[in-house]
């Protein structure tokens, strides 16, 4: 390998991922000028994101296209940065502690970008967001960035950050956006919800809402048979209240986007069982503050580990069937290995919605058997 | 559509399945997956998803066969490849290189990263064919966009001392592996 970086001259794509010690050995030779460098890649194991490592000083691609760095301490204001002015994929993820970079040293770099069309900027250490908050506050004026070519956006930590950033972006071609928060107290994030609501290429046809272990995730699609997302948020959370709580509110700043939402499906990827909420009423309320967003939704898949919360919630407090969820719902499916009892508690609100005209079939996604 | 038999004595043949505007040959669906069957099938070229195979829709698949097994399917119709000039060939290898980066794709990572790149060898059979088409493909690196890739498994000294100046491409992706001297020999 290291012969092969020798020919710098003729080095045209690098992609690496090794412990340390041997990216080490491999950047010695990375101290001079690759004219036909393209494409850089590097990626350290995550356990060797503690160790310092940075590109020479001296290391140059004027024709470096894609760059994606991975776990490591780089720095910004690296000159293979302030030297690369034709990046179209621009990715630092899992950034240091020790390589934070404020939103306006990172504006001031990407103003240098003009032909980016992805960007992805995730940090590996929280900083408290109250900290970050009141760090951004006093920021001077920060340089407006227009990306008139980036179609992917890819953001990892605090919300306090993203605000920031946000508004000083135009990003009018944005196909997809990828956000995940880390855990923090819920702060309202009404940029991003902004930025999304004026991405006119950012479209929702179907949503998946995703209650995992240590996190909550919406992701939604630009069409139905779409196998790769136009928004993705996760947000670290282990406590499944404020996991839904954090999400009704997000949602709800994207009530507009939600219209077109024709299918959803909640999905429960928790390794225990469900925790007992002490407050019932809370939950329910929650609940229905986020399905009572999905006003054009036909069909709902559910998994097994949510049933009792849906059905609960789409009964109202007098047994009755709450009545305005879901309006255009034609089909509620369910995973095969659910209980049958847990299934029966569709029942009340698949009777009240047959005898208000408007049925609705509940099936298992497997056999498809219609109990209605 | 005008088809020729095929000759016992030909080296290489071509055949262009699918396509009945193609003048070269025709083959059914049918009689491809029986060709398989039968013949030693040395390459197979389908056109990528950005471009088309000359005179050809998208789908469309060029297999070249050995002469032993047109000797065996001697009933199809095909023609001998040398009637092809080497700026047609040029073309068809061209077309012939792959997506290094599926549009099916879903791993975000993965389109992130930028594809299978060990696709970039697509070429390394093909200059074993004949000394015609070595010549020809190695004559024409940047037409072809031809690069010599590197992983843990290659033998970088072996591979730099015995082929052309090509551009590189260095992908390292095993997590494990030590950089050592068995790397360098």
């Amino acid at each position: 390998m290291l012969l092969a970086l020798r020919k710098r001259d003729r080095v045209c794509g690098i992609r690496i991922v090794m412990p340390i010690q041997n990216i080490l050995k491999l950047a010695v030779t990375m101290n001079k000028e690759f004219p036909m460098l393209e494409h850089l890649d590097i990626s350290l194991r995550k356990d060797d994101s503690n160790v310092t490592f940075t590109l020479p000083e001296t290391f140059r691609a004027p024709r470096l296209r894609h760059l994606l760095l991975w776990n490591f301490a780089f720095s910004i204001t690296s000159p293979i940065l302030t030297t690369s002015t034709g990046l179209i994929t621009h990715s630092l993820e899992g950034i240091s502690a020790s390589a934070y970079f404020s939103p306006s040293d990172l504006l001031k770099q990407l103003s240098s970008m003009p032909q980016l069309e992805t960007l992805g900027i995730s940090f590996y250490y929280p900083i408290p967001n109250t900290d970050a908050r009141s760090q951004l506050l006093q920021m001077p004026t920060m340089t407006h960035v227009s990306l008139p070519n980036l179609r992917w956006f890819g953001f990892g930590g605090m919300s306090a950050y993203l605000e920031a950033l946000l508004p000083q972006l135009s990003t009018h071609r944005l196909e997809k956006l990828q956000i995940w928060f880390f855990s923090q107290p819920f702060y309202p994030v009404p940029h991003l919800l902004q930025s999304l609501g004026t991405a006119a290429n950012i479209r929702f046809s179907s949503a998946s809402l995703m209650f995992h272990q240590t996190s909550v995730s919406l992701t939604a699609f630009p069409h139905v048979v779409a196998r790769i997302y136009a928004f993705d948020l996760r947000v670290s959370c282990r406590d499944r209240d404020l996991q839904v709580v954090f999400l009704a509110e997000i949602l709800n700043g994207l009530r507009e986007k939600l219209s077109s939402v024709e299918h959803l499906s909640l999905e429960y990827k928790r390794y225990s069982l469900p925790e007992m909420w002490d407050d019932e009423v809370y939950r329910r309320i929650q609940w229905r503050k986020v399905l009572g967003l999905f006003n054009n939704v036909k069909t709902l898949l559910v998994s097994d580990g949510l049933i009792r919360d849906l059905s609960a919630s789409l009964q109202s407090d007098d047994g009755e069937s709450s009545f305005g969820l879901l309006p255009e719902l034609k089909e509620l499916q369910y995973q095969t290995h659910c209980d049958a009892s847990d299934v029966l508690a569709f029942a009340p609100f698949i009777k009240s919605r047959q005898d208000s005209g408007r049925p609705v079939t509940l099936v298992n996604q497997q056999t498809r058997l219609a109990l209605r | 559509m005008r088809l020729i038999q095929l000759t016992p004595v030909i080296e290489h043949s071509i055949v262009n399945t699918y396509s009945p505007a193609c003048p070269i040959a025709y083959l059914p669906p049918a009689a491809l997956q029986l060709l398989k069957r039968l013949a030693e099938v040395h390459l197979i070229m389908s056109s990528n998803t950005q471009g088309t195979l000359p005179c050809l829709a998208v789908s469309h698949q060029i297999v070249i066969i050995s002469n032993y097994c047109m000797r065996r399917t001697a009933t199809l119709y095909c023609t001998s490849i040398d009637i092809l000039d080497n700026d047609s060939l040029l073309n068809i290898f061209r077309l012939y290189r792959p997506v290094i980066l599926d549009e099916d794709e879903v791993d975000d990572c993965y389109i992130l990263t930028g594809g299978e790149w060990s696709r970039e060898r697509w070429w390394y059979k093909l200059v074993h064919v004949c000394r015609q088409w070595r010549s020809l493909i190695l004559a024409s690196p940047p037409h072809l966009g031809l690069c010599l890739v590197f992983t843990y498994r290659t033998p970088v000294a072996r591979m730099l001392a015995h082929s052309p100046p090509l551009p590189l491409i260095i992908d390292h992706l095993s997590q494990e592996h030590d950089v050592t001297a068995k790397d360098e020999e």
